[in-house]
């Protein structure tokens, strides 16, 4: 880059014959590139120069660089993943994993309390914790990126008169998605309930308040029995469950049901139009990134087993369904995509505790070694990408 | 003078070039002077700022995606994959920094999106001092000022 300096300090306006003034860059062309750099490094381009501050700092420009991510699509090296058991949650920077030694950072700024993380997304991690002295239910967002975080009560209906606020926050029966909803620039937490089978949406981070704004009975059956079986999609403002369909003849055909939390409809997205009806363990769906729904279908055979690895590439049109890997003789139940990198032509699986990069196209494994990841098991893993958002003053 | 179909493009230096015209439309602003003015599509469109070289460089990465936009299955997705790299990874810095001006001015969308991602691949991580080099940006922050910004961002990770 010196050497574009160089470059640069080498020109001569009067031999030159050039579209604008030898060293400078068009204001429009300069915010083009930066917003393409990931927060870490605009963070540090804050010191550039008064007007360069003000650019950064400003809403118009924060929301256009979280919007650019949605729009690349593609798992970026400016991704971090976060992964969390129940007592311990950690960032990986996997920016830094070019080597495949990386260190993870344990979040230190919730260790007063129980970790209970929701979920990420814009560069925003989203924890719930239990406050005792008031018994209420505390939601708490952080930006990692630029390091602030917003800690506000969440006003939960108790439904009953029989039981206290903790019961409600720590119900067994209910699973918590947090989500970023594109049309009103905000973010969502949508709480479902399985047993009485009603879905909640709370916000926003716009209002300065959470409390619950929407209560929908669910249509479909909650097939779920863990939280990574329910699934946001960032772009599609939806959550996404899969499930057997009910209508009895054929058991094994699998719907993806999703349900939009500013819309508060139902629909169903179409399955690759191939042996969607395959018998074995069924579909499991995971997010590979903005508007990426992946899916995964595993078969048994024996000791070992067969993963087969689609993605949507457009979101709710069937034919854009392909299938990016067939993993045979794979040893293990729990291996669960988490990224896909349009750019390496790479998926980042998640097998117990560990992380490994599957290259499409040679077909091989490499195992990212992070330090200082939870020992237990890991019973959240995200990626997500850095963002600049605020939590302060949206 | 082009033949139908083609349209002739002049570099600042007088380095004429005859494309289709499904290539040289690529460019918006192009598309917007045919389109309004059909003496263009007749003779010759000049390209005021752009010289001989790095108009043919445009045009080289223009013909491409325009024969992968008409017909896929001889140049894939894949194939544009690799052609932009390498088209990228050639560039002199002198010339990226040419191009990224051209393509902007030309309004060539797919290509100011290359240009810039791998120009924002070269700074990432580079110190403010550099890039303040690169880009001309004068630093108008008092010593204390720059550290109390630096200071009220620590690293988080």
């Amino acid at each position: 880059m010196v050497a574009l300096a160089k470059t640069l300090k080498r020109e001569h306006p009067t031999t030159r014959t050039t579209l604008f003034s030898a060293t400078e860059i068009p204001e429009d062309l300069i915010i083009e590139i930066f917003l393409r750099l990931p927060a870490k490094s605009l963070i540090r381009l804050r010191c550039l120069s008064k007007f360069w501050l003000s650019i950064i700092a400003s809403s118009k420009f924060i929301r256009m660089h979280s919007y650019q991510t949605l729009k690349t699509g593609c798992t970026s090296s400016s991704d971090i993943f976060i992964g969390s058991s129940r007592s311990n949650c950690s960032i990986v920077d996997l920016n830094d994993s070019d080597s495949d030694y990386t260190t993870a950072k344990k979040i230190n700024i919730i260790e007063k309390c129980a970790v209970n993380i929701v979920g990420c997304c814009r560069g925003i991690i989203c924890f719930v914790v239990f406050n005792h002295r008031r018994d209420a239910l505390n939601l708490i967002m952080w930006n990692p990126s630029t390091r602030e975080h917003w800690e506000v009560e969440v006003l939960i209906e108790t439904d009953s008169y029989s039981h206290n606020v903790q019961y409600w926050a720590y119900r067994y029966y209910d699973h918590w998605i947090f989500g970023y909803d594109h049309v009103n620039d905000d973010f969502k937490l949508v709480r479902i309930s399985t047993d009485i089978n009603t879905i909640k949406v709370y916000g926003s981070l716009r209002n300065r308040y959470w409390k619950m704004m929407n209560k929908v009975d669910n249509v479909f059956p909650c097939s779920c029995d863990d939280d990574k079986s329910y699934v946001f999609v960032d772009g599609t403002n939806s959550i996404h469950w899969t499930l057997p369909r009910a209508d009895g003849e054929k058991d094994n055909n699998n719907i993806i049901v999703a349900f939009n939390f500013e819309t508060h409809s139902f629909s169903s997205v179409p399955l690759p139009a191939a042996d969607h009806n395959r018998e074995g363990d069924g579909w499991r769906i995971t997010a590979l990134g903005s508007l990426k729904c992946c899916l995964i279908f595993s078969e048994y055979c024996g000791y070992d087993q067969t993963v087969d690895v689609w993605m949507m590439r457009d979101y709710g049109i069937k034919e854009s369904w392909i299938k990016l890997a067939i993993l045979t003789q794979v040893r293990n139940k729990m291996l669960i995509p988490i990224a896909y990198s349009n750019c390496q032509r790479k998926l980042l699986f998640m097998r117990r505790n560990r992380l490994y990069w599957y290259d499409l196209e040679k077909k091989d494994w490499t195992r990212i070694h992070i330090s200082g990841l939870p020992r237990k098991h890991i019973f959240k893993a995200s990626i997500c990408p850095t963002s600049l958002l605020r939590l302060k003053t949206p | 003078m082009a033949s139908k179909g083609n349209l002739t493009l002049k570099s600042c230096n007088g380095k004429e070039f005859i494309v289709e015209e499904k290539v040289a439309v690529m460019s918006t602003t192009i598309k917007n002077m045919v389109d309004v003015d059909d003496s263009f599509a007749q003779g010759v469109i000049p390209i005021i700022g752009v010289d001989g070289k790095i108009l043919a460089k445009l045009i080289e990465y223009c013909k491409e995606h325009a024969e992968a936009d008409e017909d896929e299955e001889v140049k894939s997705e894949e194939y544009l994959k690799k052609f932009d790299e390498k088209f990228v990874d050639e560039l002199n810095l002198n010339d990226l920094y040419d191009l990224l001006k051209a393509s902007n001015y030309l309004e060539i969308t797919k290509l100011l999106n290359l240009l810039c991602q791998k120009v924002a691949s070269m700074i990432k991580g580079k110190k403010p001092e550099e890039i303040r080099r690169i880009f001309n940006i004068k630093n108008d922050f008092t010593p204390e000022e720059e550290e109390e910004i630096n200071r009220q961002n620590p690293w988080a990770f």
